[in-house]
């Protein structure tokens, strides 16, 4: 990889995908009453993934938060929200998938994240919010009665 | 659960928070746990880039939200600052930080800029040994001679013309890249 750098991005925006779609099936699996070894499997299958985004946003010649394209701000946005969806951030109830290591490659991912929010999306709140495919209505309406 | 954490993190919106649908409860927390880890690790120029966006601003209750998470976001990074400068251990990325924030404070956008100079304005109260900092002193020199100019410029044509001002090679300092603004609806000598 460190001598092909005009594939980082290639690869970033496949890995990004895959963090995404992995989010998604998660989202389906807990709706459809998963057991809970399933489940802790399926997290720790997506906290892993955060590792080799990590490796490779840490290539110092690659600077994706320097003129993103828009693909890729809706990319690292929809991981970032799936990262919110199941705790892997600091919050009072994070994830036991998390270990120290996670924790150091989320902040490192956290430093080299282009602006999530774009001046000129038109229509942000409908289209990257509401209609969002990775954050599915039926996981948000299950989680919204747990106590925190 | 997720509308819960927000509420404890800015427990005086709670009454704005209810009206909120749970992707946007979402998209807070994102907000505030992002920017909360990009400013302990010395980014602190990002919380800017969410007041740019039409959609968000225009929805009440998520821009008073915003508004606040990015209080908690300056005041966090503003206490983690005052530690790391009793050890000498300011992170590197400070200077060019302080610099986007100087450019953010004279956005086109309204409540960017308003954010953006609030936030340098306590951080260089609260920290003035930022100030010795050569490269932010010239950034500051040439920010204002682009706006004296645009003033200037303004005032001389009479007419509001959005201008792109771009120092480059600047002239004051020039090691580092200059700033570039853009300015429109200037109201000369206001």
């Amino acid at each position: 990889m460190n001598r092909r750098p005009d594939f980082y991005n290639v690869y970033l925006l496949e890995i990004l995908t895959l963090f995404a779609d992995k989010g998604v099936a998660i989202q389906t699996a807990a709706t459809a009453n998963a057991t809970e070894n399933e489940m802790k499997n399926l997290m720790e299958e997506l906290c892993s993934l955060l590792l080799p985004i990590d490796a490779l946003l840490d290539h110092s010649d690659f600077h994706p938060d320097h003129s993103p394209s828009s693909l890729l701000t809706t990319r690292f946005r929809n991981m970032w929200f799936i990262c919110v969806l199941f705790n892997f951030t600091p919050s009072p109830q994070r994830a036991s998938c998390m270990t120290e290591w996670h924790i150091g490659a989320l902040s490192r991912i956290a430093e080299k994240t282009p602006p999530i929010v774009l001046e000129e999306a038109y229509d942000f709140i409908t289209t990257d919010l509401e209609f969002n495919p990775v954050l599915r209505e039926d996981y948000l309406d299950k989680v919204r009665c747990i106590a925190p | 659960m997720h509308k819960a954490t927000l509420t404890k993190y800015i427990p005086l919106k709670s009454s704005d928070i209810k009206a909120l649908i749970p992707a946007q409860v979402i998209f807070l927390l994102t907000s505030h746990d992002l920017e909360t880890m990009r400013s302990s690790r010395g980014y602190v120029a990002s919380i800017t880039t969410y007041f740019l966006n039409k959609g968000v601003n225009s929805r009440e209750s998520l821009s008073s939200c915003m508004d606040s998470i990015a209080e908690k976001v300056v005041r966090g990074c503003l206490n983690e600052l005052n530690t790391r400068v009793m050890q000498h251990s300011l992170p590197v990325t400070i200077s060019s930080e302080l610099q986007k924030l100087l450019v953010a404070s004279c956005h086109r956008i309204a409540r960017a800029r308003d954010i953006a100079g609030k936030y340098l304005n306590r951080m260089i109260t609260s920290l003035p040994s930022l100030m010795c900092d050569e490269p932010l002193v010239c950034a500051i020199l040439e920010v204002l001679t682009l706006l004296r100019r645009a003033c200037e410029g303004e005032y001389t044509d009479e007419v509001c013309l959005m201008w792109h001002l771009r120092c480059d090679p600047p002239k004051i300092f020039p090691v580092q890249p200059g700033p570039s603004l853009h300015i429109n609806k200037i109201k000369p000598y206001d």
